[in-house]
């Protein structure tokens, strides 16, 4: 059964509520694109509805996550090739895994296995958010390929399986469960006590099963915080998991003390319990986002991971870019990645170097050039070349490098966590050691003071740094999430708040990467015949200069002619034969050579040699770039601008930015990006970039994000990567990183303010189990509804 | 008190057993793909 109407986005706004982007659901903009936020989401929402997917919307997909712009013709797929190898081998059945980045809902996966019960030869497919993986189950006629450009049209991006499992969150989620069953029934037992049961057969079972569980609660649960505490005093860090491996120890054996001693004042095993349950709780809400966004990509799986097509004898073999030899011929198809510089062996062929320097158009190299590591090939027609350096000596080995995870990544750990974890241990155990020596002294009795110790010890454990402050992490992230910035570093929102200072690359950064026509009404002034012919001419080629001309023609009244016959040349441009007319469009000396010289353009239009409009055109910036900058200035930050592009077009950048030249610095090499810095970052400076030619800075930036979702081994090195068209995000991660920090810091306060109540009365030993199970969980839920209520999707801080 | 006592032993059964079903699920990793498990109900409209 379908659903009798067809369904528009399930975003439609209210009445007076915020206009949302019809496909991604993200607030529009001043600059949107009618109602939608960008050029992607207007191109996928076409496409659903024209392949009679919308239902997609009704399952709620899309929300909350723009579509890349998935530059399929620089994306090199011979990764694809084995696995569509083994399918045509394969006797009945074969299993292909692929990796898929994108994925968010169960919109996303009802599409993909939509589009995957069209093809022939499909059996099953298992898709997997969580994971970001794709299990398909075909017959050998199942054309792989065909599936994988047919999906990565609605914006998801695939990959060859590399995605390890994430483990962590998976074993937490699994004590969390048998925690949190062992805290119920412990509660139950612990009820019965409360309520006078206090002698007798009944009550001996109740505190030895409690005893029980108390001890499986610390092993199943209290094992990981015990495991992580002891990893940091290893490499002598106080880690915050130390004072609630702490907490959990001494309130386990002031427990076990109190049952052995005096069974009829009964114990905190209970109250441990549900304190093991939270903790863990806390954990695994930390850990999910940070897992499910780095899932949402592929794995980078580095140099490792590129494929070269190389001539042996006569044949073309896939091999490991690694094993590429000094002198070895290399055949390089459209849309691949040269990975070692190369010789041109052929006439003439282009690359995209936009990897490199930032460049968006394509470069043409004529026989005898030599073409540098990571070009991709940009022509119609594979080329040869001859490898000039092994791999190993390839300056793209270092670019690609896949960085080491740093062993204290996490928000536990960061500095600041790490010195109140310090003063909250030397606190806590000077309190306890206090009240045990001053109640030894006072009555020399010694089982009192142990019940005082044990008490202190276990009213103090540490439910805002094990709860609350997860919980905000969770909030944040998610938040950020939801305005389609994914947080790939724990420590991120933590080290957010030391910015002052944030340097952004220029092409695919501050800049979309794709020219547009400067002056526009030039097509106004063409007759309709020429139009069309344009569009023909525009339309069929992958030149972002001819994207730019097909996108400033589809304001006017222009259809495209499915007989037309274009041709593409290489370095010159495109030609159509209409009728006793030569129409062109390129290389204005090759386009209208009549017009040599007159043209003030880079790309020229005309007919048998006559220029028909010249076009002019620019490096477009990001929609909200300028707004961006100036609101990144007022707020204190100071912003730069680097470039591997050359000094004039990063001045002009920066200018139509809001920037000063003087903070506008081009033809930067990887290496003089990453030196600027090591100079500037003194613990305060985000980096922005997008390229390979980021990749060094981004690494030794203090913190560092990238718009490059389409190239995993940039991500896999920033703290954070984006979606959006436009930049909002990256002002609203440093804002909310404050406002988290001014969140915690109330939840602290609460728990002191808790602390203070309940230690006095334990030092008073007046503090017993009942008071603690009911204090505890208050103190817990306190902080909890602080949190919500001032991170929540509804508090302010998302709404400005 | 041997009812309580026998209620106490059968409700523990009963929780080990909800513990070990949820450490079933948990192995057969159903919460990584519960957005496609949510479409389950809907499968037959697709045929």
């Amino acid at each position: 059964m379908g659903l009798a109407q067809p369904l528009i986005a399930a975003t439609v706004p209210a009445a007076g509520a915020t206009l949302v982007c019809l496909h991604c659901g993200l607030p529009l903009e001043k600059w949107a694109r009618g109602d939608f936020c960008c050029r992607g989401c207007e191109a996928v929402h076409a496409l659903l509805w024209k392949e009679h997917l919308e239902r997609y919307y009704a399952l709620g997909g899309a929300r909350g996550a723009s579509p890349p712009q998935a530059r399929t013709q620089r994306r090199d797929a011979k990764w694809l090739e084995p696995l569509e190898q083994a399918v045509r081998e394969a006797q009945d059945h074969a299993h292909v895994t692929l990796d898929v980045q994108g994925l968010h809902c169960v919109g996303c996966v009802w599409l993909i296995e939509q589009i995957f019960a069209r093809r022939s030869g499909h059996e099953r497919v298992v898709v997997n958010p969580a994971l970001g993986r794709v299990d398909l189950f075909v017959r050998p006629a199942f054309d792989v390929r065909a599936f994988v450009c047919e999906v990565e049209q609605f914006g998801y991006l695939f990959g060859s399986p590399s995605k390890q499992a994430p483990a962590a969150s998976h074993d937490l989620l699994l004590r969390l469960g048998v925690c949190t069953a062992i805290a119920m029934n412990s509660m139950i037992f612990g009820i019965a006590i409360y309520a006078g049961l206090d002698r007798g057969p009944l009550f001996s079972l109740f505190t030895t099963l409690n005893l029980a569980l108390g001890a499986l609660a610390v092993a199943v649960g209290g094992s990981v915080f015990f495991r992580a505490a002891a990893m940091a005093l290893r490499h002598r860090l106080v880690h915050l998991d130390l004072p609630i491996a702490i907490g959990i120890a001494l309130a386990f054996a002031g427990s076990v003390h109190s049952y052995v001693t005096e069974r009829s004042r009964a114990s905190y095993f209970d109250t441990l319990d549900v304190f093991i349950a939270l903790m863990l709780l806390g954990r695994w809400l930390q850990e999910r986002v940070i897992e499910r966004n780095r899932a949402w990509l592929l794995a980078s799986d580095g140099a490792e991971g590129l494929w070269a097509r190389r001539l042996e004898g006569g044949r073309v073999r896939l091999t490991r870019c690694s094993e590429i030899a000094s002198g070895d011929t290399l055949l390089v198809a459209p849309g691949d990645l040269l990975a070692v510089d190369a010789l041109l062996e052929d006439d003439r062929a282009s690359f995209s170097l936009d990897w490199i320097n930032g460049e968006c158009s394509p470069r043409t190299y004529r026989a005898g050039d030599i073409v540098p590591a990571g070009a991709f090939a940009a022509g119609q027609a594979a080329c040869k070349l001859a490898a000039r350096t092994p791999f190993s000596e390839s300056p793209l080995r270092e670019l690609l490098r896949t960085p080491e995870r740093l062993s204290n990544d996490g928000a536990r750990s960061s500095h600041w966590w790490q010195r109140l974890a310090r003063l909250y241990v030397i606190g806590v155990l000077a309190v306890a050691t206090a009240g045990f020596v001053g109640w030894l002294t006072a009555t020399g009795d010694l089982g009192r003071a142990l019940r005082v110790t044990t008490a202190v010890l276990i009213v103090t454990c540490p439910c805002a740094f094990g709860i609350a402050a997860p919980l905000a992490y969770e909030l944040v992230q998610a938040g950020l999430r939801r305005r389609g910035l994914f947080v790939r570093r724990a420590a991120f929102l933590d080290r957010a708040r030391a910015i002052k200072r944030v340097v952004f690359d220029k092409t695919g950064t501050l800049t979309t990467g794709s020219p547009s026509v400067v002056d526009a009404d030039v097509l106004s002034a063409l007759g309709p015949t020429a139009r069309s012919a344009l569009y023909d001419l525009a339309a069929r080629s992958a030149h972002p200069k001819s994207q730019a001309i097909r996108e400033a023609l589809e304001a006017h009244p222009v259809a495209i002619d499915p007989g037309a016959r274009v041709i593409e040349l290489p370095g010159c441009g495109l030609e159509l034969v209409s009728g006793s007319s030569r129409f062109r469009l390129g290389r204005p000396d090759w386009a209208a050579p009549d017009a040599r010289g007159r043209a003030a353009c880079d790309v020229a239009f005309g007919v048998d040699g006559r220029l028909l409009a010249g076009f002019a055109t620019s490096e477009r910036l990001r929609p909200d770039a300028e707004r961006e900058v100036s609101a990144l200035s007022r707020d204190g930050y100071e912003v730069w601008l680097l470039s591997g592009d050359a000094q004039s077009r990063t001045d002009a950048a920066g200018r139509a930015a809001g920037l000063g030249a003087e903070r506008c610095l081009g033809a930067q090499s990887p290496r003089d990006k990453a030196r600027f810095v090591d100079r500037m970052d003194h613990g305060d400076t985000l980096f922005v970039g997008d390229g390979v030619n980021d990749a060094l800075a981004i690494d030794r930036a203090h913190v560092s994000g990238t718009p490059a979702v389409d190239r995993p081994f940039v991500p896999a090195r920033a703290d954070f990567f984006f979606v959006t068209a436009g930049l909002s995000p990256i002002r609203l991660a440093l804002r909310s990183a404050h406002a988290l920090a001014q969140v915690v810091r109330a939840d602290l306060a609460i728990a002191l303010l808790y602390n203070t109540i309940t230690v006095s009365l334990a030092l008073s030993d007046r503090m017993s189990p009942l008071a603690c199970a009911v204090l505890m969980p208050l103190s817990s839920l306190t902080t909890i509804a602080a949190t919500v209520a001032a991170l929540s999707p509804r508090s302010a801080l998302w709404k400005s | 008190m041997e009812v309580i006592t026998l209620q106490v032993f059968v409700s523990l059964i009963l929780v080990l057993g909800s513990v070990l079903l949820f450490a079933f699920t948990c192995r057969q990793r159903d919460f990584d793909h519960a957005d496609r498990l949510a479409l389950l109900p809907l499968e037959d409209d697709n045929k």
